[in-house]
């Protein structure tokens, strides 16, 4: 690792005692939190998301009927909460590669989510089982951390997406070892809990890597920033 | 005749090498813009302390300051200038370079200090 060799080096410049001690390992931290703080917000789309396939599994398991427009007003109350949550508590950040959603590239998203949606939707009416669920959620997960520069510190993306991958093997959910696996409910609730987990270890990174800060006097009661606009001292 | 590493570390940006303002370069260097409560989060600083750092870079022309009204709130956005893009860069430039130094580095024959 570069920046932890680099600092290794430089540790006769250490900084005063009532300032930051930095270990190479830290600003190591505090890159990949910085270029993947959307992704680690894990309350807001992977949680809630899990929860819907949870949701939507269980009524698919026990026969019974769903009620979909109350999952999908669930959903963007708790999508819409999650975010004013992270901006409160954590802060934002402005990718440089965050481009404005024109509307070319919306119809382009949609367009790409339909035709997915479509397919799977069509697998799921022709199997009727759970394995396009699972193809869908390993593949989702195994895509999201190449697109993270593979970090290391996202090991789970891969572990979980190779998992409910494995779940989609012939052997593995059709077969005699877990035939329970084969059931579009159960494929539901496997892949909705995985996702929800993966959420909640995404949020776990920010919350430990990113503590609270001390409180001294000088900080005001309601948390705004008043006093960025100090005179360096 | 090439520096020693002591050398080349005596020669560091102390305004971009110290560890609390090198953590906000390197927050500012892989974002386009971060806002004051992030930045006091990940380098767990205090208010007042964060905002005299930033001021710091500010006078320094590395990074620009940026306020703007969001919920009725003042929020402060901070990024890098291009001056600061380059100052992280060539820092990292000089750190490998001392690092590679380092590691070739034997201690020869050692110059008494010149008497006063």
């Amino acid at each position: 690792m570069q920046y932890r060799d680099v600092m290794n080096v430089s540790r006769s410049l250490a900084a005063p005692a009532h300032e930051l001690r930095l270990k190479g390992s830290d600003l190591e931290r505090i890159q990949f939190l910085t270029r993947n703080f959307r992704v680690l917000q894990g309350l807001r789309i992977k949680v809630p998301v899990g929860l819907a396939l949870i949701a939507m599994g269980v009524p698919e398991l026990l026969g019974t009927h769903s009620n979909g427009a109350f999952l999908a007003l669930a959903l963007s109350s708790s999508l819409v909460k999650a975010d004013v949550y992270y901006r409160r508590r954590f802060g934002e950040v402005l990718r440089p590669d965050r481009r404005p959603l024109t509307a070319t590239r919306a119809w382009a998203l949609f367009a790409a989510i339909a035709f997915v949606g479509g397919i799977v939707a069509w697998l799921i009416a022709v199997h009727h089982n759970g394995r396009p669920i699972y193809v869908l959620c390993g593949v989702a997960l195994i895509w999201r951390w190449f697109e993270t520069g593979r970090s290391p510190y996202l090991y789970y993306y891969p572990l979980f997406g190779a998992l409910v991958l494995a779940m989609a093997a012939p052997n593995a959910t059709f077969g005699y070892l877990l035939p329970a696996m084969r059931n579009l409910g159960t494929g539901c609730i496997f892949a909705g809990a995985v996702t929800v987990l993966i959420g909640l270890l995404d949020h776990r990174q920010l919350v430990v890597g990113m503590p609270q800060p001390p409180q001294t006097a000088e900080d005001n009661e309601d948390g705004e920033d008043t006093e960025a606009t100090a005179e360096a001292t | 005749m090439t520096p020693t590493p002591f050398e080349q570390l005596a020669q560091l940006d102390r305004l971009v090498h110290d560890p609390t303002r090198l953590a906000i370069l390197t927050a500012l260097s892989v974002c386009e813009k971060a806002d004051f409560l992030f930045l006091q989060r990940i380098t767990g600083l205090t208010k007042g302390n964060l905002s005299s750092h930033l001021s710091k870079l500010e006078a320094a022309g590395l990074i620009e300051i940026e306020k703007r009204f969001v919920d009725k709130k003042t929020q402060t956005l901070a990024s890098l200038t291009g001056a600061g893009r380059e100052a992280i860069h060539d820092h990292w430039q000089a750190m490998e370079s001392a690092h590679k130094s380092a590691a070739r580095w034997h201690p020869g024959k050692l110059v008494p200090a010149p008497s006063t």
